[in-house]
């Protein structure tokens, strides 16, 4: 298992590589420009001394160097740093990753964007897993019943209708008609007490149920579809024929066997988690990374746009081994070798 | 310049909105200090297209011809003496030197200031400074090569130490600086030195006389800086002061608590102001992001905020919004004008790129638009009161002149495009010998009336050029449409690029002043900067070539 283990992780170098590279090229040669949002009294000589300020008339291969060792060796340093309180080598002369919009170290934004992201849809991820697996389950077991029925309904609406269509009517129903929910997020909003606890939740609860009620409605089908898979196995009908309570069939032995497929999505669905949910975000301005991420393509932040979409390419390929080494591990009969 | 543009407007790109210039103390957005709406004008008829800058919504009942200037009544309703604005393009730095954007410069301009400003009417207002420097007075040298300012001398930044001369000194050195981009350095055009006489004297010399020398520190894009907080950022490392460029300390009303990249920032009223029982209200929360028609649902239906910018929703939108009875949207009408930019000279995409859309002194103008008889029925052709029906309402009002405002330099001159008149536009053509062929589109030489028109990607530019083509082909002009995102159409790098790819009319150009027509281009963008007369010295050069 170690040794598998760092097979993928040496495997994964290269590959990494190799996306930081094609992100690097295609975000350099999109038509944008990091000027465009300037106004327009700007002349194009201040415009080009801009540009010149941002390292944009580097040759390609050395800004593509530049960044590789700003984002492998500086930031990791810095964060070593942060972390530890010590100082390796002379820092404040160390080049960080600069966002051209707001001239401050990438990471740093990113690190301040990350818990806004991680509760409202880590905690959308969560809740969406807690509801689909029971219906997935119950559905499947019973199988054309009225709950299968409604459960099959409401997980197509989920499916097919997208966020920006039920977070705007949730928008207009609890907080335009109702007046129940604030529609936008206070990313400043501390919890200290009880009282500041509850408006968290109620600022918190419209995007995650919105995010959730999609992520259950893709989860609870895939779910339905995999138990539905394992109740008609020989060893369904071994247990039973032992004897076993439906209970225990259920959810000792078929659950565990049609986790397997299940786990694996959900672990691969973690790196969404990370990149926020745009959409969402955006709708209830919970200013996460989603939102960066956007903002920063509209706005031609290309270190931003570039440092977003490698550290997703990460956390994906991350996310993957975690996959394939959970597997192993729900299903024994997976050896790695 | 007239006929050239025919403009159609729409609104604006949200980025270079003009600022917001609705004042309305009841409710508060410039109750917050004295940082200087722009030049707004009310009750003039515009020329040739609509011009609208800026939705503001508020809170409280102020209509755009309420304006109170020196008292107002704490509204009951603010006890907590806490303003929530919404900017639906978030923020992105405080310092107006590194990123010159609208938000940027209105976020720091409740922080720090310049040494003058302008009103709404275009007039110089000293705020830093004791005086408006003047020939009279002494203040502007005789051969207009100099001017010096006379410092406020009880100024105090909000960490308590003495406003100088030394940081407008500090603050030129740190703009001009070769390795710096200094976004606003167009202010500072010509300036040859800028020295401190004494501690609260400041004077800027010129290298050509100014008959113009408000350039550097007037504006709310150049603002003064502390020196003693920005020394150490000079040049390449200016952006590295990311404490520094997040939170300036300044002599305005407000000063930063909190500044979150792109997302929210929190202002305190700062207690050494030196206006006494100013600022009104003690925080401010200036939060960002999301799209104009939440921002507006925000103030209008749910109240959650009391200030929201910028609104470029079609009208139908807003007035819905409006019925819930708890805000209203207040108009101020600036300098933004939407318009239509014509190529003169010739874009064909079969032309080598050493010719294409390029002047060359005349010799290469374009097939058609070059023709004054094609140009004239264009803007005929166009009935501007449908385009402000649809895509602006209340927002948006008719203008044929391309200097709507300040009211002192607002044209009147042109009002020939109010009315539209396809029948004169067809006689024109017929006339000219621009026949009909059998796809109802004219011709003449071989040559046919089917131009590109394209402008930023936007709903309401998009219905703009979605009605203007139809409105086209009545006098049978083929017209293909294109849109463009917003980043690249106004990106500098890549116009000139875009304009040799075969355009013929542009929507809202960006300042090129390569070819005769955009040079004018950023007159109206410089007031809508809030420098409402910097175009005098511009205008001199211009006017022979844009008439």
């Amino acid at each position: 298992m170690i040794r598998y283990i760092t097979r993928r992780l040496l495997f994964a170098v290269p590959t990494l590589v190799a996306i930081s590279f094609v992100v690097f090229a295609l975000l350099d040669l999109a038509p944008s420009d990091p000027t465009g949002q300037l106004p327009l009294t700007i002349p194009p000589e201040v415009r080009a001394q801009i540009r010149e300020s941002f390292g944009l008339d580097d040759p390609f291969l050395v800004r593509y160097g530049k960044w590789m060792e700003q984002f492998f060796v500086n930031e990791p340093l810095n964060l070593i740093e942060q972390a530890f309180g010590v100082e390796i080598g002379n820092s404040s002369e160390r080049f960080r990753v600069i966002s051209y919009a707001t001239r401050s170290p990438v990471v740093d934004i990113i690190a301040e964007r990350m818990p806004q992201t991680l509760w409202v849809v880590g905690l959308s991820y969560v809740v969406g897993i807690l509801i689909a697996l029971p219906i997935g389950i119950i559905s499947a077991y019973r199988q054309y019943s009225w709950f299968d029925q409604v459960g099959t309904f409401v997980s197509m609406v989920g499916f097919s209708v997208p966020t920006f269509f039920t977070g705007l009517l949730a928008i207009i129903l609890f907080s335009v008609m109702l007046e129940w929910l604030p529609s936008i997020y206070d990313t400043t909003h501390r919890v200290t007490d009880l009282g500041s606890f509850w408006v968290q939740i109620k600022q918190i609860i419209m995007p995650v149920m919105v995010l959730a009620f999609y992520n259950a409605a893709q989860l609870s089908r895939f779910m339905r579809s995999s138990v539905l898979d394992n109740l008609n196995l020989d060893y369904v009908r071994t247990a039973r024929a032992k004897g076993m309570r439906e209970r225990a069939v259920l959810l000792v032995h078929v659950l565990r066997n049609s986790m397997i497929p299940v786990v694996t999505m959900i672990a691969l669905g973690i790196p969404t988690i990370f990149g926020g949910a745009i959409i969402t975000e955006q709708i209830f301005r919970v200013n996460g990374l989603g939102q960066l991420l956007i903002v920063a393509i509209q706005g031609a932040d290309i270190p931003m746009v570039q440092t977003l979409t490698f550290l997703f390419a990460i956390l994906i390929v991350g996310f993957n081994l975690v996959a394939d080494v959970l597997y192993g591990i729900l299903d024994p009969r997976i050896r790695y070798e | 310049m007239n006929h050239k543009h025919r403009p159609v407007g729409d609104g604006l790109v949200p980025s270079r909105a003009g600022r917001v210039p609705s004042r309305c103390r009841r409710t508060g957005a410039s109750a917050l200090g004295d940082h200087n709406a722009p030049a707004r004008e009310r009750g003039r008829p515009y020329g040739p297209i609509m011009a609208t800058i800026v939705a503001a919504v508020l809170l409280s009942a102020c209509g755009p011809d309420e304006i109170v200037d020196e008292v107002f009544e704490a509204p009951e309703v603010l006890e907590n003496r806490h303003a929530n604005i919404l900017y639906w393009q978030a923020v992105s730095n405080m310092n107006p030197y590194l990123s010159g954007g609208t938000k940027e410069v209105e976020a720091a301009s409740l922080v720090i200031e310049p040494l003058a400003n302008y009103d709404d009417n275009g007039e110089l207002v000293p705020v830093l400074a004791a005086e408006i420097p003047t020939p009279e007075n002494g203040g502007v040298s005789e051969d207009l090569k100099s001017i010096t300012w006379k410092l406020k001398p009880d100024v105090v930044w909000a960490d308590g130490t003495q406003f100088t001369s030394r940081d407008v000194v500090f603050t030129g050195e740190y703009c001009l600086h070769e390795e710096m981009g200094c976004s606003p350095e167009a202010s500072f055009t010509e300036v040859e030195t800028i020295e401190a006489l004494d501690d609260f004297t400041v004077r800027i010399v010129f290298s050509v006389p100014k008959p113009f020398p408000f350039g550097p520190f007037v504006g709310a894009i150049t603002p003064i800086l502390q020196h003693e907080q920005f020394k150490d950022c000079l040049g390449a490392r200016a952006p590295e002061c990311t404490a520094a460029n997040f939170g300036p300390i300044g002599t305005g009303p407000f000063k930063v608590d909190e500044f979150r990249a792109n997302d929210v920032i929190s202002f305190s009223a700062n207690e050494r102001y030196r206006e006494p029982g100013k600022p009104w209200f003690k925080t401010v929360t200036l939060k960002g992001g999301g799209d104009a028609a939440s921002a507006a649902r925000a103030v209008l239906e749910t109240g959650e905020y009391d200030y929201a910018w910028n609104l470029q929703v079609e009208p139908e939108i807003l007035e819905q919004m409006m019925a819930a009875g708890k805000g209203e949207v207040v108009v101020g009408f600036g300098t933004n004008v939407e318009r239509l930019v014509v190529n003169q000279t010739n874009a064909d995409s079969s032309l080598d790129p050493e010719r294409r859309s390029l002047y060359l002194d005349g010799s290469n103008p374009h097939p058609f638009l070059a023709d004054p008889a094609v140009r004239r029925a264009l803007a005929l052709a166009i009935d501007r009161d449908v385009l402000i029906e649809t895509g602006y309402g209340p927002t948006g009002r008719v203008t044929c002149n391309i200097v709507p405002a300040p009211i002192e330099f607002a044209s009147a001159a042109n009002e020939s495009c109010r009315v539209a008149d396809p029948d004169e536009a067809n006689r024109i053509l017929d006339e000219a010998g621009w026949a009909r062929g059998e796809d109802g589109v004219r011709s003449r030489d071989g040559v046919r009336l089917s131009l590109l028109y394209q402008t930023s990607t936007n709903s309401v530019r998009q219905g703009t050029q979605s009605l203007i083509k139809q409105m086209w082909q009545e006098i049978g002009v083929e017209t293909e449409l294109r849109n463009i995102d917003g980043g690249v159409f106004f990106g500098g790098e890549h116009l000139s690029e875009v304009l040799r790819r075969h355009r013929d009319v542009h929507e809202q150009l960006p300042g090129d002043r390569s070819g005769t027509l955009y040079g004018c281009l950023d007159l109206r963008q410089r007031s809508g900067t809030g420098q409402p007369m910097a175009w005098h010295q511009h205008v001199a050069g211009l006017l022979p070539r844009v008439r």
